[in-house]
């Protein structure tokens, strides 16, 4: 099932953030043609999550440039640019006040101004996608993360987007239900979704994605195909974070 | 005057009594040892078995009315008995002495010119002694007897509840209803303001709110109602009432404020995150998604608020309104002044029990629901869509 908008290219060059005197980005290039998955993998606090903040403007860069589908964003509104990237969370951050469906919904009603009746309809299909139709109408609280993670996802594709994020979306899974999500984010790539897929799964990083990008202390330190990466690293650090993770 | 000398001259400490009527009650209960009265006002108001007595009623029979005329000014003087005589003569005189003063004349006086013949006065002391009650032997009342006069006078309670339910519940209704709306309002106002990454938001809402959180509320009371007053005479017709629910709104808006601000600031970080990174913009994503949020876990919270409110608005009683503005304090108050029993203000009391123990179970129910969230099949009372799927 392809997703509503063509899939676009993503890239950004020179990214650089600093929280007061903490520089959390040193300089990041990334570059995820369309239709491709990028993995980003690296140790805690090497800041991967913030890349992915910084590049749908959750957190405005000091300095470089963010292109989607060759253009710069960085002088469009930022809630427009959001609109055109979907992005699900490690801890699902799903509205608990509000139905499933309202969860789904709520965005492509209130953006896209979408009529009741039109905005059903497109959750209803988001959620026949993750295959929670039938938990439409209770509350998030009810349902496990795994459950809780497909809604996350349903949420974000029933914006449309060009680009997908995916922040460590299965860490805070029980280890059972990873699988089912993982499976869901490989179908969303097969499909030609744009997606950065920032994970632990070093399985999922090498089967999945097209390219794999090493972080640490706020660089890229190597990226390219999986193959490559995982199996002839050229830096000590990368081999070193590969020991310990694989 | 007299309380320059006692304090400046004696070096005393004078207390003040609003009314008779407090400063008997404070006899009554020993507070004070003795009380030089009018006489009238200690003969009216000390009943036989009351724990005080008049010892002496010190009362001048030789009150009597007289014109002051100058020395010289004969014609004015023969003017004045030359009246008289004549009253005196057709007997009104003693007519109207007998209706009004009815007592002996002092010995050896007598009214008008030397003259006229005395007035023919009826023998007070024959009367006096016809009208004598048979000396009342009215035991001292027991303390319980005292506590049931005191709080328990039924034809004070029938006196008191058509004025409580027709005047005073109304009105402490909407003093309290009004001053809420005024709070949630300007509450969220300052809740969002003080949550503001801007400083020239943030910072007139923190002193706002400490101001107003600092002050006891009925200096707020007669600061706004009394100081502003004069101000906005134009636009209330110098009318306290719209003042005192103002200075209530004010004054529960810093509460208010400080209650949904730490309700917002409770919700995840990562649900603003979330709206946002769907694409909504910080206005949008506070208002379809924290603040109902936030507001939810402080509905507690709220209702305790709302409570203290109703019980605040009985100090508008310090701007003096009119009969029909009084809320259900002054109205028992009113009654108890009067009286000076204690049954008005118990009734009063009771009204106060009727609204306040309901809400406060109301909160209780509220937030036992939102700690342990619904029960399975049960439909959510602060839902506003209804789950139709439960499973």
């Amino acid at each position: 099932m392809a997703t509503a908008a063509e899939p676009v290219s993503l890239s950004a060059s020179d990214i650089h953030l600093a929280f007061g005197p903490n520089a959390v980005l040193r300089g990041v290039d990334i570059d995820v043609p369309a239709g491709t998955s990028a993995a980003v993998i690296g140790p805690s606090g090497s800041g991967k999550s913030t890349l992915l903040r910084t590049l749908n403007r959750l957190y405005e860069p000091d300095r470089g440039d963010i292109l989607l589908d060759g253009r710069s964003v960085l002088a469009d509104n930022p809630d427009r640019l959001r609109q055109r990237i979907g992005m699900v969370f490690q801890h699902f951050n799903l509205f608990p006040h509000r139905s499933v469906l309202d969860n789904v919904t709520l965005a492509p009603r209130k953006l896209k101004r979408l009529g009741a009746e039109q905005a059903r309809e497109l959750g209803l299909e988001q959620l026949d996608r993750v295959g929670l139709r039938h938990k439409a109408d209770v509350r998030p609280g009810t349902l496990s993360g795994g459950q809780q993670q497909r809604v996350a996802i349903a949420r974000a594709l029933a914006m449309s987007p060009q680009v997908m994020f995916f922040d460590e979306a299965t860490s805070a899974l029980d280890p059972e239900l990873v699988k089912g999500i993982l499976a869901l984010i490989a179908d969303l790539g097969a499909d030609g979704m744009t997606m950065v897929v920032v994970t632990h799964e070093m399985g999922f990083a090498r089967s999945t994605s097209n390219a794999v990008v090493f972080m640490d202390h706020g660089q890229v330190v190597e990226s390219g195909p999986p193959d490559q990466i995982f199996e002839a690293a050229e830096t000590d650090r990368l081999r070193r974070f590969l020991s310990q993770v694989l | 005057m007299q309380e320059a000398y006692v304090i400046d001259t004696l070096h005393l400490e004078p207390v003040k009594f609003p009314d008779y009527n407090t400063v008997y009650a404070s006899l009554k209960t020993r507070q004070i040892d003795a009380w030089v009265a009018p006489s009238q006002q200690a003969q009216g108001t000390v009943q036989p078995g009351d724990p005080a007595q008049i010892i002496e009623n010190t009362f001048s029979l030789d009150n009597f009315v007289a014109w002051a005329v100058a020395k010289e000014n004969q014609p004015l003087i023969n003017a004045l008995n030359s009246g008289l005589d004549a009253i005196i003569a057709d007997g009104t005189w003693a007519r109207l002495y007998s209706d009004w003063v009815p007592r002996a004349l002092p010995p050896g006086w007598k009214p008008a010119s030397k003259a006229a013949p005395a007035p023919q006065l009826p023998d007070f002391a024959a009367i006096a002694a016809g009208h004598q009650q048979p000396a009342s032997a009215a035991a001292p009342k027991s303390t319980l007897s005292q506590l049931k006069d005191s709080f328990l006078d039924w034809d004070l309670y029938k006196q008191a509840i058509p004025d409580l339910i027709k005047t005073g519940l109304p009105n402490t209704l909407i003093l309290t209803v009004s001053a809420s709306v005024i709070g949630l309002v300007l509450g969220m106002a300052l809740a969002v303001a003080g949550i503001s990454r801007a400083v020239w938001l943030r910072w007139p809402a923190r002193v706002y709110t400490d101001i107003f959180r600092g002050l006891p509320e009925v200096v707020i009371v007669l600061l706004i109602g009394l100081g502003v007053g004069p101000v906005v005479g134009g636009l209330t017709g110098n009318n306290p009432y719209p003042l005192g629910i103002a200075a209530l709104g004010l004054m529960a808006a810093a509460y208010v404020g400080e209650i949904f601000r730490s309700g917002i600031q409770s919700v995840e970080p990562g649900q603003l995150e979330a709206s946002r990174a769907l694409g909504f913009s910080y206005a949008s994503s506070m208002r379809l998604l924290v603040v109902p949020q936030g507001v939810r876990r402080v509905l507690p919270a709220l209702m305790n608020q709302f409570i203290s409110l109703l019980k605040a608005s009985s100090l508008v009683y310090f701007l003096g309104l009119v009969a029909n503005q009084r809320e259900l304090f002054q109205v028992g108050r009113d009654l108890n002044a009067q009286t000076g029993n204690l049954s008005p203000l118990v009734a009063a009391g009771l009204f106060y029990l009727l609204l306040t123990i309901p809400l406060t179970h109301l909160v209780n129910f509220i937030d036992t629901r939102l700690r342990r969230g619904r029960k399975p099949g049960e439909e959510d009372p602060l839902a506003v869509s209804t789950s139709a799927e439960m499973i």
